[in-house]
């Protein structure tokens, strides 16, 4: 050990560029790992609907006919009717906005009676019965909408409505939701809870994923776009994509059906954050590759001048590996002081990125698993010099004294 | 002289190929990396419309609930858009040189070949002025008169590329389209126009392309014309009542437009008076509950108010410094290693009467000479990685071609590169200048 600390201290500059490289590498991957991370969770968080076999159908109606609410929950339910028929079709409903589309709007809500300081904000859903079956969603009490919770005319009315368990618990903190009477503006029309489902998200696709979510039974859309969901068989959904939009074309023409995968309208909401973690990758993947790459040059140009060295010290009855342990030791030294100043500058970076990316504390887990990485790296690059040096032959290495 | 050190350096260069090889793809990769991020934060983070920033002013009143926080803005700021008697409200000033509301529509365009189906078509909701105060390019005809507006004319002028899908590119001034129920007269085709960000309307169409027809504002809510609105709404207060849904967005507290001002540099202040004397106006009629809280932005200031360039953004550029920085070390030390492994041959050049100005000049020569090559290596490589994110971004989220931004790309790479040289080759040429002669030649 003492030989070799005094040799790193003897080319002071040589080893001082190389912990200071790999101390930089260190806190950009750290803090580039921890918005991986972050982005892999957003991605892959669960949805609390059967999202692979969810199909959603989009219409652009263009006649004027569909201006009368009326013709359109009458259309819309003789559509819904002939889907379901479909064979491979598990279940079909109306629904504005779908879950994971992008856009959406919110109410203001409280308990009928309460005070204005416990009014929650909930983003709202517009559907129609057998939307908790379509979608998959799990109800934990009271039930499914059926047709009759449908008002038929439009205007001021108390509807009975489905809410999740968060928003559930925000409005009725006793437990007592089932049946509970929610005031969202007008306290001469309450709305009824008449089932509670587990989990459901916001529609924005991508954005603050809210969990307190309101379902209405209002599911006719507007004169210009109506949206329905599908839920196939599994392994289904492929086939009857084309299928479903024969169907609602043959029932009238007058207007532009497209069936697409619920999942590509998740992966347009998260693209961002995949196309954030793509980028990410790509830095951290660079980084240890000219990293490694410094380690290895610095390493191969200290091989070549210390070839007598190395020479002499084989004469002497050291054998290789005595030589490539030599090397090794001194580049994990290297590497564990830059990784050392690293952790710091890590934690300091981290607190710049926090106030600009969103980023999340670094977790001491993540700093450790980056620092092994950082000495695996250098090992791997500084093995290949190590290994040649100690192929070195002695007589060659030491006939120039 | 200049032309001989660089020969030198060159053979120099060309002496260690492998070294020299990966010092300039190291400084390459170390350049291209920032270079991709400043582009990309640049792309958010540009003036769209040099010449009149100063000019162009949003306009915003706030009308909100006293009772309920604001979704959606920085504390303290009024509603990000305002509501339609506001617009028709703050249309009554004569100080504004301009003036325009600017809102967002779906309408079916109806082709006369019968073999084209019926399309969806956003349609831009604005006024007169906004072609003379956004500077719209025209390809043929031009805008339409306040008179239009006034009259709810039913004109209409075409993009680019729905001119080519409609009338294959011709001038189509003076025929007709064919919009919701019925026909509008063509006044004018735009040329290529793709402002970025869209300044005007940055809430809901900030990197997009801009719309595919422009009609008056007015015509927007005759909902027998089949128009829907669309984009981001606010809304607040009881919604019973209203006689209708459209009844609600005429006259109730429902913010949907983004309203502009183009205004003499002298009337700024008179205009922000004039806002809140309307303010006060219909405070005494009952609304506006909250104190006075009125805001005209100029364009720049208003891209920072809706947080135009994304945090993540800025992040990632402070990552492709560090990046650059690391790249620079290596650099430094692929350098170093070199001029002092040949020692003995700059021991020979000293001792044969080179000043140490010259060794040092000479061993500069060569560190600019990688410099350059990492540069511009550099700069291919981030306008590559440009055109691939570019290819990997969402349509439809972000218009097509955003991120082509090789001329500013270039200009970045090449500072970057000069920078980078300098730090990572003054010190080596300085040491490789201290070389004693005399122990060199002793040792070899």
């Amino acid at each position: 050990m003492g030989p070799i600390l005094r040799m790193l201290l003897r080319n002071r500059v040589r080893t001082g560029l190389l912990v200071a490289e790999i101390a930089v590498t260190l806190a950009i991957v750290l803090n580039c790992l921890s918005v991986l991370l972050e982005q892999h969770r957003e991605l892959t968080r669960p949805t609390g609907i059967d999202e692979a076999n969810l199909v959603a159908v989009e219409m652009l109606p263009w006649d004027a006919a569909y201006r009368d609410e009326a013709t359109r929950l009458s259309i819309m339910r003789a559509d819904l009717a002939a889907v379901r028929a479909l064979p491979g079709v598990v279940g079909a409903s109306a629904m504005s906005p779908f879950p994971l589309q992008g856009g959406g709007s919110s109410t203001q809500v409280k308990a009928l009676g309460a005070s204005d300081e416990t009014k929650v904000r909930a983003p709202v859903y517009a559907a129609d019965d057998r939307v908790v079956s379509t979608l998959g969603l799990e109800l934990v009490a009271g039930r499914d909408f059926t047709p009759q919770d449908t008002p038929v005319e439009s205007g001021p009315a108390i509807f009975n409505v489905i809410v999740t368990q968060a928003l559930a618990d925000a409005l009725f903190p006793d437990g007592q939701a089932l049946g509970g009477r929610i005031d969202s503006g007008s306290e001469d029309f309450p709305d009824v809870i008449v089932g509670i489902v587990k989990q459901m998200h916001t529609p924005y696709g991508g954005g603050p994923m809210e969990d307190r979510i309101l379902i209405y039974p209002q599911p006719q859309g507007s004169a210009s776009r109506m949206t329905y969901l599908v839920r196939t068989e599994p392994g289904q959904l492929a086939a009857l994509l084309p299928v479903i939009e024969d169907t609602i074309r043959a029932a009238d023409d007058r207007r532009i059906v497209t069936a697409k995968p619920l999942l590509e309208y998740k992966a347009r909401g998260y693209s961002l954050n995949a196309f954030l973690a793509g980028l990410l990758s790509a830095i951290i993947a660079l980084l240890l590759g000219v990293t490694a790459l410094g380690i290895f040059g610095m390493t191969s140009y200290s091989v070549t001048q210390r070839t007598r060295e190395i020479g002499t010290r084989r004469a002497l009855g050291a054998d290789r590996s005595d030589v490539v342990v030599q090397f090794l030791v001194e580049g994990s030294i290297v590497t564990l002081a830059g990784t050392g100043l690293g952790l710091v500058g890590a934690f300091a970076l981290n607190l710049a990125l926090m106030s600009h990316m969103d980023a999340t504390a670094l977790s001491p887990g993540l700093a450790l698993a980056g620092v092994a990485l950082l000495w695996a790296v250098g090992l791997a690059a500084t093995a290949v010099p190590a290994v040649k040096a100690s192929r070195l032959q002695p007589v060659l290495a030491t006939r120039t004294v | 002289m200049v032309l001989y050190t660089l020969r030198l350096a060159w053979r120099s260069v060309r002496a260690t190929p492998w070294l020299s090889l990966v010092a300039v793809v190291g400084l390459a990769v170390g350049i291209a990396v920032p270079t991709t991020l400043i582009s990309i934060r640049y792309v958010f983070a540009r003036n769209p419309i040099p010449d009149k920033s100063d000019v162009l002013f949003n306009v915003r009143v706030d009308n909100w609930d006293p009772t309920a926080q604001f979704f959606d803005i920085k504390p303290g700021d009024p509603p990000k858009h305002i509501a339609y008697r506001d617009m028709v409200g703050l249309m009554e000033s004569d100080l504004p040189v301009g003036k325009t509301g600017v809102a967002s529509a779906t309408v079916f365009v109806f082709p006369d070949l019968p073999s084209v189906r019926p399309y969806q078509a956003m349609a831009r909701l604005c006024h007169a002025d906004f072609f003379s105060m956004f500077e719209v390019p025209f390809r043929y005809g031009g805008g339409w008169s306040r008179q239009d507006d006034r009259d709810h004319a039913r004109v209409v002028v075409l993009n680019r590329d729905t001119n080519e899908r409609l009338f294959g590119g011709e001038d189509s001034v003076g025929r007709t389209v064919r919009l919701g129920e019925h026909d509008f007269s063509v006044v004018g085709v735009l040329d290529t126009f793709r402002p970025l960000p869209q300044y005007y309307d940055v809430i809901n169409n900030a990197m997009g392309d801009p719309r595919d027809v422009f009609v008056p504002f007015e015509l927007g809510l005759e909902e027998e014309l089949g128009f829907s609105l669309r984009g981001d709404t606010d809304s607040w207060g009881s919604y019973s009542d209203y006689a209708n849904p459209m009844d609600f967005v005429k006259r109730g507290e429902f913010n949907w437009i983004q309203y502009w001002v183009e205004l003499k540099p002298g009337d700024v202040e008179a205009y922000r008076q004039w806002v809140d004397s309307y303010v006060l106006t219909q405070k005494s009629l009952g609304r506006f509950p909250k104190p006075l809280n009125n805001r005209v932005t100029p364009v720049m200031e208003w891209l920072d108010v809706r947080d135009m360039v994304p945090k993540q953004v800025t992040g990632l550029v402070i990552i492709g410094l560090l990046f650059l920085v690391v790249c620079c070390l290596n650099l430094l030390g692929l350098l170093l290693a070199k001029f002092l492994a040949r020692s003995g041959v700059l021991g020979v050049h000293r001792a044969l009467g080179a000043s140490r100005a010259a060794v040092f000049s000479q061993r500069l020569a060569e560190c600019l000479l990688i410099g350059v090559a990492g540069g511009v290596v550099g700069a291919f490589l981030a306008s590559i990685s440009l055109r691939v994110i570019n290819a990997t971004l969402p349509t439809g989220r972000v218009a097509a071609g955003v991120l082509l931004v090789d001329g500013y790309a270039l200009a970045v790479a090449i500072v970057l590169a000069v920078l980078a040289g300098a730090a990572a080759g003054l010190y080596p040429a300085w040491r490789a200048c201290r070389v004693a002669p005399a122990i060199q030649l002793k040792i070899n």
